[in-house]
């Protein structure tokens, strides 16, 4: 029968036996924890996923323009398309002794909604995602020809396409616009999942982009000029133009000297962009939404805090009779007011812990769904260290909360004496 | 102005007790309250160890306050109160609750018990706070729920009850729980306030049998108040309290 263990069992037994309305406490700290530890768990996520995404990267070159707009479109796919810059460049580029690799985007067709992005046998070689992993395929090859295709994992899995599969791309990024129906493409290969926008992907070459846009036009076939899939070859099909190129240097700290040459480049109008850069512009736009978000919830969490010490106050007078006994048992005023501030830890921790349980659950609910529209990976695993600053933060709100009503209890039951009142 | 007017009879055996500190000694307490009222004035009272002490009184004669002199709850204006040889009117307020948690067992008039708890539980909780009245029962080799049992058994709640949440007892088995408890680890001093008076006259007298046979048999010294003389019969001490209006009020 050791004090504490005492202490606990009292606080419990009386805190079970007004479970009901307890509950409703406990309910609102866990809200307040879903709140801040959420937010907290989308936030780093959502960076480490977007910087993951590019890691091993030092350029994204693109046509003039703003920087974040073409970091989203050319590494993550989002948003609607910039200008192309010109396959000279792009060689000019590939060509400077800082570079060693270089992969070049062109993009603006889709496949029931996934983007299409024509790129060259260096992306197999060169990409890297998330620490320095490579690209592997889960069944098939790469591509090596016009009209081929390969997938990222998500497509396949949602499309039910495996290798051999003919498919139809469409033209421009919507998903709506009309079919290249006359040039079906064959799955070769499948990637492994990457959690990365490139399972929302498929993969096809820069030739393959120009063959079926041979008899376009400014986004429309040409009228009475049509060339077979078969009869395209004869056709000059090296690339004109493409998007973007991700470029990686043979020495990191020549960044800004790259950088410097690729934005003075006098042939074309360029923007070379540092990830790390534009993601920082990125996360200062939607600092002020987190800010907002950050103080909503903290104004949930106090509302919950708040409802703990007007609960534990308003059933302290309930309760006098019940302290009073402890007291002629002989439990000292110190002992009533440790046993009430436990009260309120055990409140605030069953809170956070009912919290996480909650936020483990909508975590597991939204993961598929937060993949397949957005391509963003929220994953379970051990708190962060700023989670468990947060979740610890709550702990020691609820206690300090949970003081003053063991105060007051204190000075009752100093007042009330032994003699349990009617 | 109200005073009291207090007679004592006393009936003192002696034997082996003597050799033991008085259970209660009160000695020259003057004690007013704030209001400036007194209560009592110069008033002495000693309770041998073992012995049996019935107050008697209305309503507002100053029992409740006389008890609560004893437990330390209230402190006189002037004189000391002494239990069993300790004399706790110079005491810290902390050093005060833990000699009384020790020492005191307190069986109230109703609402003695911990609704929620069981009658096992309810009868434990004193052992919680007091190390010297765990160490009391370990001493008489005895687990610590193996000698609640045996109390609550010997005071007639049987198996059956000792799981039941006290709420869920009649109005006499709740009081005769809250005696097993006030008696476990054996407090040199039981304080009884009007147990009985929530219970019918019969029961009550059983109840109080019951009560001073346990007493007997730990050696336990008992302050019983009630506004029932009928049971001065079974006490070896009596002190009735009664309220006197002096010249100055009328």
């Amino acid at each position: 029968m050791g004090k504490f263990r005492s202490y606990l069992f009292l606080a419990f037994r009386s805190a079970w036996n007004r479970r009901f309305t307890l509950f409703l406490v406990v309910l609102s700290i866990s809200l307040s924890t879903v709140l801040l530890v959420g937010i907290e768990r989308l936030k780093g996520q959502a960076r480490a996923g977007f910087v993951g995404a590019i890691s091993g990267t030092d350029l994204v070159v693109g046509a003039r323009g703003s920087s974040i707009q073409l970091i989203l479109y050319a590494v993550y796919h989002l948003g609607g398309a910039t200008n192309n810059m010109s396959w000279e460049s792009a060689m000019m580029i590939k060509n400077n002794p800082l570079v060693s690799w270089t992969i070049p985007f062109s993009m603006g067709d889709s496949h029931r909604g996934y983007p299409v992005v024509a790129t060259s046998e260096d992306f197999f070689i060169h990409f890297r995602y998330r620490s320095g992993s490579s690209l592997k395929l889960r069944a098939g090859r790469e591509f090596s020809d016009i009209f081929e295709v390969v997938l990222g994992s998500e497509v396949a899995a949602r499309l039910k396409y495996s290798v051999g599969n003919e498919i139809v791309l469409s033209h421009g990024a919507t998903g709506t616009g009309p079919l290249h129906s006359d040039k079906p493409f064959v799955v070769v290969g499948i990637l492994e999942p990457t959690a990365s926008p490139i399972d929302r992907s498929l993969y096809i070459n820069l030739e393959s982009m120009e063959a079926i846009h041979v008899d376009w036009r400014g986004g429309a076939p040409i009228r009475g000029f049509q060339v077979s899939a078969e009869n395209v070859r004869k056709f000059d099909l090296s690339p004109k133009v493409i998007t973007a190129m991700l470029v990686g240097l043979e020495n990191r700290r020549q960044v800004f000297a790259l950088q410097r040459e690729i934005q003075e480049y006098r042939g074309e109008a360029l923007s070379a962009v540092m990830p790390g850069v534009a993601l920082d512009q990125l996360w200062g736009l939607m600092g002020n939404w987190e800010r907002v978000l950050m103080v909503v919830s903290l104004l949930v969490t106090f509302t919950g805090l708040a409802g703990l010490m007007s609960t534990i106050l308003a059933g302290l007078g309930e309760r006098r009779r019940e302290l009073a006994i402890l007291r002629s048992t002989g439990a000292s005023p110190l002992d009533i007011t440790i046993i009430m501030s436990l009260e309120g830890l055990m409140l605030t921790l069953s809170g956070i812990v009912l919290g996480v349980i909650i936020l483990v659950g909508l975590i597991l609910a939204a993961s598929p769904y937060l993949l397949n529209n957005y391509g963003f990976y929220l994953s379970l695993g051990p708190p962060t260290k700023m989670e468990w600053l947060i979740m610890g933060g709550i702990a020691v709100l609820g206690l300090l909360t949970s003081l003053l009503p063991a105060i007051r209890a204190y000075f009752l039951s100093l007042s009330d004496g032994l003699a349990p009142t009617t | 102005m109200v005073d009291m007017a207090i007679s004592s009879s006393a009936d003192d055996s002696p034997g082996l007790t003597a050799q033991l500190p008085p259970a209660v000694s009160l000695t020259g307490i003057t004690f007013a309250w704030p209001s400036g009222e007194p209560v009592l004035d110069d008033f002495s009272l000693e309770l041998k160890a073992c012995g049996k002490l019935l107050i008697t009184g209305a309503s507002g004669s100053g029992k409740s306050t006389l008890l609560s002199l004893m437990s330390g709850i209230l402190k006189p204006q002037k004189g000391t109160v002494s239990i069993v040889g300790k004399e706790i009117s110079s005491l810290s307020n902390f050093k005060r609750d833990r000699f009384r948690g020790d020492n005191i067992g307190y069986i109230f008039q109703q609402f003695n018990l911990v609704p929620y708890l069981s009658s096992l539980e309810n009868v434990l909780i004193p052992l919680r706070f007091s190390s010297l009245r765990r160490k009391r029962v370990l001493q008489d080799n005895k687990g610590l729920s193996e000698r609640a049992k045996e109390l609550l058994e010997r005071l007639s709640i049987g198996p059956s009850l000792w799981h039941r949440p006290a709420s869920k007892l009649s109005v006499g088995q709740q009081q005769r729980v809250a005696a097993a408890r006030a008696l476990i680890g054996r407090p040199p001093l039981l304080i009884a306030d009007e147990p009985t008076s929530a219970l019918d006259k019969e029961i009550g007298l059983v109840f109080l049998r019951l009560l001073l046979k346990e007493c007997e048999e730990a050696s336990l010294s008992l302050v019983f108040v009630s506004h029932d003389e009928s049971f001065a019969s079974e006490f070896s001490q009596r002190l009735s309290l009664r309220r006197v209006e002096t010249p100055l009020d009328s």
